[in-house]
């Protein structure tokens, strides 16, 4: 059997309307049990019967439920007013405060995340940012320094001295740049190994055959000029390599690795 | 805020045939006006109409346990019991006195004016949508479905061949489908 067809014949109208012989109510029965679409055909057929009786309806006299009631010899209830359906304000208000409340959920875990992300992007901006600014600022110091390396070199008014190495350090190799008339003192380390820790450069003038003391040397900022202390005159340069932390720096205690006449 | 018991098909039609009055109670209030609808589209006459209701609501009660929820829905076992009676009614021999008495002029009311005891049923629920057909169908389900007629008293009434008459009632009943949705 065609199931379609038989969904379309009108049979199952017939039936569900009470126009139908017993033998086509056993038949729809039988297929109902068999093909579930023509149960829903006729379970929708009915729901739709049932809407269409429900929309306009007449209210029966007021006097008849009465009747009836006294025909089955029960009590009469009290009368309730109109049709018994009720739609619930508070219903449709619980109804919309809680989806209400479940987007709202999820539209603050939403926003919760993507502010979590935008603020680990941001920290991470920022922490490059400041490192750059870091880099940028050294790089214009040591650029300064060299800078004025530069500018000293080609002033005619310094007078360059070389130190060479002395016995204990025959490589080693600085320059001193004086300016007789200023008293300034700069050295350029040429080729002088960084000392052990706990030693240090020290610079001398020899003035008259006597060492002053012409202040510690920084090797730190690499091949750029390190200023010194003045010096008004002097005959030789010389660099002595010192324990640090001695008491009296105005005399050398250590040996001489570069020394330069002038 | 006052709230009205509900109550599912399924827990109505279990109260029911516990005899819960208050469930019947619901049962009335609830179907009694759509269903006395029906029953006046088929008697036309108020006082028949309040009776054969009466006498519905009084065998439903009664015969609650006969409704086999598995053959179909509460309404259309009730619908059934309504349409069955009012049926009987209008094929009653007290009926046809009364109905003579009351000077039916026609059977659609259409036209017809001035004061009568019949309420304008013939354009609400399910009336409205046969209206709705083409008028070969109309008459055939006005005659069968309203007045209770069988196919062999419809195709000498209307003058047609049985096999017409079943055609058209089956095609007409597809067509109200459509109109009921």
């Amino acid at each position: 059997m065609n199931i379609q067809e038989y969904i379309a014949s009108g049979k199952l109208e017939a039936c569900v309307l009470g126009m139908a012989s017993q033998q086509e109510l056993q038949e729809l029965e039988q297929l109902c049990q068999t093909y579930p679409e023509v149960k829903e055909a006729k379970e929708a057929f009915e729901l739709q019967l049932e809407a269409t009786a429900m929309t306009a309806a007449m209210p029966a006299p007021a006097h008849l439920k009465e009747k009836i009631w006294q025909q089955l010899e029960m009590p009469v209830p009290a009368t309730q007013p109109g049709i018994v359906k009720t739609f619930s304000f508070y219903k449709y208000a619980a109804a919309a405060a809680i989806i209400l409340l479940v987007s709202s959920i999820g539209f603050n875990w939403y926003f919760y995340n993507k502010y979590q992300s935008s603020l680990a992007q941001y920290n991470s901006l920022y922490a490059t940012t400041q490192q750059m600014a870091k880099n940028s600022e050294a790089q214009q110091t040591k650029l300064g320094q060299y800078e004025n390396t530069i500018q000293l070199l080609s002033n005619p008014a310094y007078v360059p001295v070389t130190l060479n190495g002395q016995p204990v350090a025959p490589s080693s190799l600085a320059t001193v740049y004086w300016n007789k008339q200023t008293a300034e003192v700069f050295l350029l380390s040429n080729n002088l190994p960084a000392p052990n820790t706990d030693m240090q450069y020290q610079l001398w003038a020899i003035v008259d055959g006597v060492p002053v003391d012409a202040g510690f040397i920084d090797l730190t900022t690499g091949k750029t000029l390190v200023k010194c202390k003045n010096i008004s005159s002097a005959q030789a340069f010389a660099i002595t390599l010192e324990k640090k932390g001695r008491t009296d720096i105005t005399a050398p205690q250590g040996a001489i690795h570069v020394l330069g006449k002038i | 805020m006052p709230t009205a018991v509900t109550y599912t098909e399924h827990e109505l039609v279990t109260l029911l045939k516990q005899r819960d009055q208050q469930a019947f109670n619901y049962l009335y209030d609830h179907y009694s006006a759509a269903l006395y609808t029906v029953v006046l589209q088929v008697v036309k006459i108020n006082e028949q109409a309040d009776d054969t209701l009466q006498e519905a609501f009084v065998n439903i009660w009664r015969k609650i346990d006969s409704y086999d929820s598995t053959k179909g829905r509460l309404f259309t076992w009730m619908l059934n019991v309504c349409r069955n009676l009012a049926i009987d009614t209008i094929r009653s021999k007290g009926f046809q006195q009364a109905a003579r008495n009351q000077e039916m002029p026609d059977d659609t009311f259409f036209d017809k004016s001035g004061a009568t005891t019949e309420l304008n049923v013939d354009n609400v629920g399910i009336k409205k949508a046969v209206e709705k057909l083409k008028p070969e169908h109309r008459v055939l389900i006005d005659l069968a479905y309203f007045k209770g007629y069988t196919h062999e008293e419809i195709a000498g009434i209307e003058n047609l061949p049985l096999g017409t008459v079943k055609t058209r009632i089956r095609s007409a009943l597809t067509q109200l489908r459509t109109q009921l949705s």
